[in-house]
């Protein structure tokens, strides 16, 4: 069986890249800052006068610091490292905007209404839930996700979903559970005194039970 | 606190000289006392908060309580701390380090930090006000912060005082760009500048654009909560508008924080180091480089937001691209040390943590920029984690490093340097015990009281020990520099042997009040510095002409029209009397040329050799209202445009605003310009009639003009069309209501200028004053040429 595509994985292997690669350059950074450091480093408290390394040391540009290959490696390393980045981050943002990369040919489509303090999913047959959402296993479900009130941000971690939730706008985001089980929803947007609370759960079931309380 | 300004201050009174004093070193240890003040306040806030957040479901803290304490902490650690401690040294030592004697405008310094304490007060007393002070986090999203979800009286104190702030700022940022421009000694090259200074620069080239642009918003928020404009509740603004307009304040802000700390790093590696700094012409163009940058970075706040994927895109690119001019400082400062001579000192020390904190802050900066990855960062304790790391770690680490650095010249006093040690030891380990695990909780949202994941509650814990371990650090920072005012043995001037690297450590420790008791320093080509002798440029000590009770009254009665207009009346009618009292008594000291500034004739202006420092200083004003008019006009084509989504009518041309009386006063305040450069070009020339002439003819024709806009007003609210009528309303009383008040405001000022010229104080071809109030004049009349067709014609 193919392994079906989710968002989570996918956000996943590019949070690993970007991790790999902040890894590797900040341990060089600061390999290279410790190394000097420790190589330079003196404790004597008078310099002789006649230092040649003095005379660098004045107001002003010194002529003999500073050439302009470093800088040219730094950008040009930093311009090749972020093109990697950014080409598999848009590749990434792709699929995950855009339910028709799903290889769902038809997903499940909710409307989300999020409001001062709670979260309302409408199904295409007009049923209603407030505060769960319950969807088929391996189903694509794309969400179309609004406000009633103020600003509020959906997110269902797990899925590694989220968008803004804003009155008389309407936001998209699609995302597959693989396994049973239930998902934590809560708002990430600060919308007043009940945003803690603001918590709604995804409950994932296998399709035949969704099927039967779906047309119930 | 012994210092040295105070001791040539004079006056009879300690106090009275702290109060009035304009002294750029007195004005920058009262920045430097008030911020770190704020800093306690707002450090206190966060660890009630961290106390709550330290286990799951507890209940210490309320969500109001939460609310309004993660808000304030917000809003003081970035507006009323960070930058201002970057102020108070570059107060002090900017005016030093290029070799003037105080500042261009001394008298507009004071008014900038007694402004900055008065919104200070207004804000903190917003928390006592009925129902609690804004609750709405820094970022203030709408329509959360609107009258409707947020009704209390504090909200709109905080806006008032905010709107306070930025004015104190925007006062400082003019006087600084002047002072650095044109009051440098001789052979004082922009580049020969030490970082710290050039960083600064830098900074106020933000900051003029930076908080102007936020007043914009600021403006449209208490529009709407006192005069019920719907700018962020009707669908054609509505909530994206104002987070456009505030991110683009909110972006640049950041380096604004940060810049300041980083250069202060810069020159205590140099000197530490004992090196010229690496490579110093690239960091001054990666640092110019990244504040244009910083002005098209602003929409990543908003990847969540839906905006077009294109768009979000190129914002992506855009704020990848920011990281490398900071990397390339962050390299050059590490070449820096190549092949020196490293002394490794409590300032050493910190330059090098804040170096390094910065940098894993600049890594984490990178996943956000990711439009994929922000789609599960966004909005959770990773991002806490990693704006901790760069304003703290980079910007406020940074500002502790060079407060230890400068500490001996500004109090004469040594530090304890095992005690300064021990310092750096806990300060590091209680913020990486703080900000570090946030990056592990990049699932948990922010801005929340309590959490029900019982999985995040170990991570929390962490994290409250470390904020506890963080605030020792500060606790054992202030008992040190306490310790050393009072114990600390006697500074040298150069305690660093840095005295060739830049000028402060070759004047005494403190310095006296006019800086440089060895005559004027210049600068060879090669970088020696020298002393020109004069006979005695410098005002006697013992007179004190250079005291003026003005800037602070003037705050003073801002900051109870502040209090009183929300809270009691009387106060504000109070507050209102001394203003004008203190703007009267200010111009009255100008009429008599009593308070006289210090500056040097000779000096390095490039590039600005050709202006006076009162043109410059009021086209750099200029370029900041630009700053703050552009925002609130990007806003009305941002709702113009939505209203061909949302099928809101505009007005069609003439039907709500007769385009005759438009007209006219276009045709009248056009003319009323060309008034105005007649009266400069007279003042030029020395024609004292013909100058008073057409001051008086622009005098008249500010008056038709207010006369025919205030017709039109009366006309709109008797037809029913008010401030809340819709979108097109609100734009157009508030873009004419701002333009009128600029206009009121020359009109003001004209009577001034008429009198002193009627008395003969522009005979002598010198008329800054009124240099100043004709290009201001222009700037008004160029803005109703925008305000006219948007509203009239089109």
């Amino acid at each position: 069986m193919v392994e079906l595509l989710t968002t989570e994985t996918i956000w996943y292997s590019l949070f690993w890249f970007y991790l790999m690669a902040a890894v590797t350059i900040s341990a060089l950074v600061f390999g290279f800052m410790t190394f000097v450091v420790l190589r330079y480093r003196t404790k004597s408290r008078n310099p002789a006068p006649s230092d040649p390394i003095d005379e660098d040391f004045r107001l002003g540009v010194s002529p003999k610091r500073g050439g302009v290959i470093p800088v040219l490696v730094i950008v040009g390393g930093l311009a090749v490292l972020f093109f990697g980045l950014t080409l598999s981050t848009f590749h990434a943002n792709e699929v995950m905007e855009d339910v028709s990369h799903s290889g769902d040919p038809a997903p499940l489509k909710i409307r989300v209404e999020g409001y001062q303090w709670g979260w309302i999913f409408v199904y295409p047959n007009g049923k209603k839930l407030d505060g769960e959402l319950i969807v088929p296993v391996g189903k694509a479900v794309q969400l179309e996700i609004t406000s009633r009130d103020v600003y509020h941000a959906f997110k269902a971690p797990d899925f590694k979903i989220m968008k803004d939730a804003i009155p008389g706008r309407l936001n998209y985001a699609w995302f597959r559970a693989v396994e049973e089980g239930e998902y934590l929803v809560q708002c990430y947007e600060l919308c007043g005194v009940g945003h803690a609370r603001m918590i709604a759960k995804i409950k994932a079931v296998d399709p035949g039970t969704f099927q039967n309380w779906y047309t119930s | 606190m012994s210092h040295g300004g105070n001791e040539h201050v004079g006056g009879p009174n300690p106090l009275i000289s702290w109060l009035f004093t304009t002294n750029h070193k007195n004005v920058g240890v009262l920045y430097l006392v008030t911020s770190l003040y704020f800093l306690v306040v707002a450090g206190v806030l966060a660890l009630t908060f961290r106390l709550q957040l330290s286990e799951p479901n507890n209940v210490i803290l309320g969500p109001d309580a939460y609310n309004r304490a993660m808000t304030l902490h917000g809003l003081f650690m970035l507006l009323w701390v960070t930058t201002p401690l970057g102020a108070a040294l570059a107060n002090y030592f900017v005016p030093i380090q290029i070799g003037a004697k105080d500042m261009a405008f001394p008298r507009l310094n004071a008014l900038s930090y007694w402004l900055y304490l008065s919104s200070g007060i207004v804000a903190l007393s917003s928390f006592f006000a009925p129902g609690g002070t804004a609750d709405w986090g820094w970022y203030t999203y709408q329509p959360l912060a609107s009258l409707r979800y947020s009704p209390q009286i504090g909200g709109s104190m905080m806006a008032f005082a905010l709107l306070l702030l930025l004015a104190s700022t925007t006062v400082g940022t003019v006087n600084f760009i002047v002072t650095i421009f044109r009051l440098r000694a001789p052979g004082m090259k922009i580049l020969n500048l030490p970082l710290f200074s050039l960083g600064w620069l830098a900074t106020n080239l933000i900051l003029l654009w930076a908080f102007p642009a936020f007043m914009a918003p600021l403006i449209l928020l208490v529009t709407d909560r006192l005069l019920g404009t719907v700018f962020y509740t009707s669908a054609e603004g509505g909530p994206l508008l104002w987070a456009h307009l505030f991110w683009f304040f909110g972006h640049p802000e950041v380096y604004i924080l940060l810049i300041p700390g980083l250069m202060a790093v810069g020159d205590i590696i140099a000197v530490s180091g004992r090196r010229a700094v690496y490579a110093k012409p690239a960091v001054w163009v990666a640092l110019l480089v990244a504040s244009f940058q910083s002005w098209v970075v602003w929409a990543h706040h908003m990847f969540q937001s839906g905006i077009h994927t294109g768009l979000r895109e190129a914002f992506n690119i855009t704020t990848e691209l920011i990281s490398i001019p900071f990397a390339v400082i962050v390299i050059a400062f590490l070449l820096t040390l190549v092949g020196g001579r490293i002394r490794i000192t409590t300032p050493m020390l910190f330059a090098l943590g804040s170096l390094a904190l910065f940098i894993i802050g600049g890594a984490s900066g990178v996943f956000n920029s990711s439009v994929a990855l922000n789609i599960g960062l966004h909005g959770t304790f990773w991002v806490v984690g990693h704006f901790h790391y760069t304003i703290v770690g980079g910007g406020i680490t940074g500002l502790v490093a060079a407060i230890y650095y400068f500490w001996p010249k500004m109090t004469g006093r040594l530090f304890s340097e095992t005690l300064g040690k021990i310092h750096f030891v806990v300060h590091m380990v209680g913020f990486n015990l703080l900000y570090f695990p946030m990056h592990m909780l990049f699932d948990m949202p922010r801005r929340v009281y309590t959490y029900v994941v019982e999985a995040w509650g170990p991570v929390n814990m962490v994290i409250t020990i470390g904020a506890f371990t963080f605030a020792a650090a500060w606790a054992l920072f202030f008992a040190i520099l306490f310790h050393s005012l009072a114990r600390g043995s006697k500074a040298p001037d150069d305690p660093w042997d840095a005295a060739p690297y830049s000028l402060e450590w070759n004047i005494p420790s403190p310095p006296p009040e006019f800086n440089f008791p060895h005559g004027i320093p210049s600068l060879s080509p090669t970088g020696k510095i020298s002393w020109i002798t004069t006979n005695g440029a410098s005002p006697s000590e013992h007179s004190h002409p250079h005291l003026s009770p003005w800037p602070f009254i003037v705050s003073v009665g801002t900051s109870l029209i502040g209090v009183g207009l929300f809270m009691s009346p009387p106060m504000t009618v109070l507050g209102l009397a001394a203003f004008v009292a203190a703007i009267v008594g200010w111009a009255y000291d100008d009429l008599k040329d009593r308070f006289k500034v210090v500056i040097e004739a000779i000096g390095e202006k490039w590039p600005f050799e050709r202006d006076n420092n009162f043109s410059l200083g009021m086209w750099t004003l200029v370029i900041g209202e630009v700053a703050l008019v552009g925002p609130i006009f990007s806003g009305y084509v941002f709702a113009r445009a939505n209203s061909l989504l949302t099928g809101f009518r505009w007005p069609a041309p003439g039907e709500v605003h007769p385009i005759e009386l438009g007209l006219l006063n276009t045709i009248i305040l056009t003319t009323s310009g060309l008034t105005a450069t007649l009266a400069y070009l007279a003042s030029k020339k020395g024609e004292r009639g013909r100058t008073v002439l057409s001051l008086t003819a622009t005098l008249a024709l500010g008056l038709a003009f207010l006369g025919i806009k205030a017709f039109e007003w009366w006309e709109l609210h008797a037809h029913g069309i008010t401030f809340g009528t819709d979108i097109a309303s609100s734009f157009y009383y508030v873009l004419t209501g701002i333009h009128a008040s600029h206009l009121l405001a020359g009109v003001l000022v004209l009577p001034y200028l008429i009198l002193k010229a009627h008395k003969g104080g522009y005979d002598g071809g010198k008329a800054p004053g009124i240099e100043m109030f004709a290009i201001y004049w222009g700037f008004v009349d160029i803005v109703w040429l925008f305000i006219f067709p948007s509203f009239y014609l089109l």
